[in-house]
């Protein structure tokens, strides 16, 4: 099984209620539980953790605060997780975001360092950052492209008549 | 209808005002080439928020869907992206020939201030339009605004993160691109022209030309403006870069913030900072400093190329210099 790191990018800061949300470690392994409290929150609030990444949402557990508007947990990032930038999100009943982190899962392989030692040839894997282009197939129609042409040629030769019209006014 | 029917229902004999026969130069049409390059802008980005989807999960997708499956949409977004170029390029061009014909001198100070307001919101309109590309300069472009906007107080509040609760940074920004900027941008132009209405242009000379004679050039050379924006649109079209993850720094800004990102390679954070506030700092005060027969008049105009060469070769410098890590 791939151990997986989940690095928190942006300190945490907390909306719903104004609750704060704190992770127990910068660096956590897929699998493996790690530690979630929250403090501020309403009272009695019942919440669903969300992992979000561009993959769709994975709800990662449930949780509800205390008279005191707190609550602890352990929460594990379920196997099979692709590696990436991911928001963990603690959603109200209502649907509303109550808290969010900004986190990243990376594999433990070597990779979950510094920028300048990615290899960008796994990226689609990966998700690792990169500064290259995409590489994708354009749609392309005959038609924009006559479009387009004729617009370039019908603005030059307008123009020239509007300047010629004017050098002759 | 006769010619003469339309023009007395459309009131258009109003347009046949004197101007200066010199303001038919070219050096005079470069504020309507900008304008030209931003309705070419308005009209395509109208068109481009019919397929965007400015939600965090969603934004970089939609982008990726009109590149891959909308012919039209993918080259009005090339054009979108070159008109923005185009702007910056022409607003530049405007600049330096008001400022070198000290166009900005009594009476018409207001007009170069409003200019100077123009100038900053087409750089927040680009900022915010390569945010909502959701890709790794946009994650980057933002995560550099998050870090500076902690140091300008209840200013830098729409950047930081827990600004709104409802709402997530991409949304704001959006909104922001699409109608808060434009609305301003829109007034201000509407300020700008109101004052080159009243004020006149600082063209010398006695010769007389009217303002519908001006007309014609001045749409000859807009119409040449969007010629070259669609055909460079064709040959350059604009990128996408994979989904931005955040904690990261691998890319460099687009080409009008590279002197910004030269000068924080130079001096990190405060250097960021610093030179937007040296740049607007400088064109906030020329009115003040280059007056008729004022001392400093000189200094200004020397400052002020020596300013726009220093502009020129920081962009030049940020764009062979390899990518820098700046916030870690
Ligand atoms: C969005 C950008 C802008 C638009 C659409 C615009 C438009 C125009 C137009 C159509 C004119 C009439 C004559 C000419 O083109 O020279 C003009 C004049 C002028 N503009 Fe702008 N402008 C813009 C930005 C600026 C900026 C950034 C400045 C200065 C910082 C500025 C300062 C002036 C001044 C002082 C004049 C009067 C020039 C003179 O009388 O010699 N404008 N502008």
């Amino acid at each position: 099984m791939k151990t997986i790191l989940v690095l928190v990018a942006l300190a945490v800061t907390a909306v719903h209620g104004g609750g704060k949300l704190k992770m127990a470690s910068k660096h956590l392994m897929v699998n493996a539980a790690f530690g979630l409290t929250g403090s501020e929150f309403e009272k009695k609030e019942e919440f669903t953790i969300l992992l979000i990444g561009s993959s769709g949402r994975t709800k990662l557990g449930e949780i509800k605060s205390d008279t005191a508007g707190k609550f602890a947990t352990t929460v594990t990032i379920p196997a099979g997780t692709k590696a990436g930038s991911y928001r963990l999100v603690l959603e109200a009943s209502d649907d509303d975001e109550a808290a969010s982190a900004d986190v990243m899962v990376m594999a433990n392989d070597g990779m979950a360092v510094g920028a300048e030692e990615h290899d960008t040839t796994r990226h689609e894997a990966m998700d690792m950052p990169s500064h290259e282009p995409l590489t994708l197939e354009r749609a392309r129609s005959p038609l924009v492209l006559g479009g387009a042409l004729t617009t370039i040629v019908l603005a030059l030769v307008l123009g020239s008549v509007l300047l010629r019209c004017n050098s002759q006014a | 209808m006769t010619q003469s029917a339309i023009t007395s229902r459309l009131a258009l004999d109003a347009l046949d005002y004197p101007i200066p026969a010199r303001a038919n130069r070219l050096d005079f049409m470069l504020g309507a080439l900008t304008l030209a390059a931003l309705v070419l802008l308005a009209l395509t980005g109208i068109v481009l928020t019919q397929f965007y989807n400015p939600s965090p999960l969603d934004a970089h997708a939609s982008v990726q869907a009109i590149i891959t499956a909308m012919p039209l949409v993918s080259y009005l977004r090339d054009v979108h992206a070159l008109s923005a170029s185009a702007s910056v390029v022409l607003v530049f061009a405007h600049l330096s020939a008001v400022f070198w014909r000290r166009g900005f001198r009594n009476p018409r100070e207001g007009l170069w201030w409003s200019g100077v307001l123009l100038l900053a919101l087409l750089f927040g309109l680009l900022f915010t339009g390569t945010v909502l590309r959701s890709d790794q300069e946009a994650i980057e472009a933002l995560a550099h605004a998050i870090a500076g906007s902690a140091y300008m107080g209840p200013l830098g509040a729409l950047f930081q993160p827990g600004f709104s609760n409802s709402s997530p940074i991409i949304a704001r920004m959006y909104a922001m691109h699409v109608s808060i900027m434009p609305i301003l941008l829109a007034g201000l132009v509407a300020l700008h022209m109101w004052l080159i209405r009243h004020l006149g242009v600082s063209a010398t000379g006695e010769a007389r030309a009217t303002f519908s004679s001006h007309l014609r050039p001045m749409s000859a050379f807009s119409l040449f403006v969007v010629a070259i924006v669609a055909a460079l649109a064709l040959i350059w079209p604009t990128s996408l870069l994979a989904p931005g993850v955040a904690g990261f720094e691998v890319t460099k800004p687009s080409w009008p913030f590279l002197w910004i990102y030269a000068a924080e390679n130079l001096a990190g954070m405060p250097g960021m900072m610093l030179a937007p506030v040296v740049l607007f700092g400088f064109l906030a005060i020329v009115p003040l400093t280059d007056r008729e027969g004022g001392k400093l008049a000189g200094a200004t105009r020397a400052a002020g190329a020596t300013l726009l060469v220093l502009l020129v070769a920081a962009i030049v410098y940020a764009w062979v210099a390899p990518a820098q890590v700046h916030l870690m």
